[in-house]
């Protein structure tokens, strides 16, 4: 048993002495301070909160776009956002591709907190090229929370 | 007296199966630490400041774990860290089926179907009973505890 703990612990130490060493030599390392925020902000995507969202959803050039299902979206949406659920991305995507490259901002948002989908949404339209990204982290709780306009059915 | 031949083999099988498994699970981990990361964090398990390093040291953590178990050297830590592993995974599917969340399970790297949790959970209790047999077995080879 004693053997079995000390040759564990040693090998938790080499793997991660060997992962952070690979981390800082390797091209597709992620930073190790700043959580998830950092690594979306190293790949271009700004986490915003609820407030920050609220400053920037009237601004000119400013896209909301809705990242879950289009089922989710016309039970219920941001107003005027747009949909392109990450299920059907390439279905959708080539009817906001102009609209989505001429934007000065895109906010995505999902259900909030742990849905990951704007995530996801987010890291698909940078492979795309697609720049100015940001995520609502709040997500749609948070819209409710703030007494911001929502709306159901299919808006566009 | 010396294992017999089946004991011995079967024992081999039995590491050999769990290092498959394990490697398979931390190679597209190591390749993709920004999605891992984003998988952890969706877990809401851990503070955001220890999601990265865990993304960064877990899959090799798995990896040298593994390698532990196909080469035999130190095979005892490599299985007592596996089986370990298992459990903490299984610690956290759990939490998150308890909660309702509906997340990648991030096992075998970033991407994969949402809202197969509890699947995850029994595919992972099929890995925790490998990992105790093989190191029953290997008790058994050497008459030694495993743990």
């Amino acid at each position: 048993m004693r053997r079995a703990f000390f040759q564990m612990m040693a090998l938790v130490i080499l793997g991660t002495a060997v992962g952070f060493a690979y981390n800082a030599a390797s091209p597709k390392g992620i930073p190790v301070k700043g959580g998830k925020e950092a690594v979306m902000e190293q790949q271009g995507t700004r986490m915003l909160t609820t407030d920050e969202v609220k400053f920037y959803r009237d601004e000119p050039g400013t896209l909301i776009v809705d990242a879950r299902s289009a089922e989710e979206y016309e039970l219920g949406h941001v107003a005027g956002a747009a949909s392109l659920p990450l299920d059907r991305f390439d279905a959708v995507y080539p009817r906001l591709s102009k609209e989505l490259a001429g934007a000065k901002m895109i906010i995505i948002y999902c259900s909030g907190g742990s849905c990951g989908t704007s995530e996801e949404l987010a890291k698909k339209l940078a492979e795309k090229g697609i720049k100015n990204l940001a995520i609502d982290t709040g997500g749609i709780p948070g819209w409710i929370k703030a007494k911001l306009p929502i709306k159901s059915g299919q808006e566009r | 007296m010396p294992a017999p031949r089946w004991l011995i083999w079967l024992e081999r099988l039995g590491r050999w199966a769990l290092a498959g498994i394990f490697l398979a699970a931390s190679v597209p981990k190591i390749l993709d630490p920004a999605g891992f990361a984003l998988d952890i964090s969706h877990y809401q398990m851990v503070p955001d400041a220890l999601v990265n390093p865990m993304a960064i040291a877990l899959p090799w953590i798995e990896a040298v774990g593994a390698l532990a178990l196909l080469t035999g050297f130190a095979a005892e830590g490599g299985l007592l860290l596996i089986n370990l592993l298992i459990l903490a995974f299984l610690a956290g599917l759990g939490q998150a089926w308890f909660r309702g969340l509906d997340i990648d399970c991030g096992c075998f790297g970033h991407g994969g179907a949402k809202g197969h949790v509890a699947l995850a959970i029994l595919r992972d209790i099929g890995f925790l009973a490998l990992g105790l047999l093989a190191s029953w077995l290997r008790r058994r080879r050497f008459k030694t505890p495993a743990f």
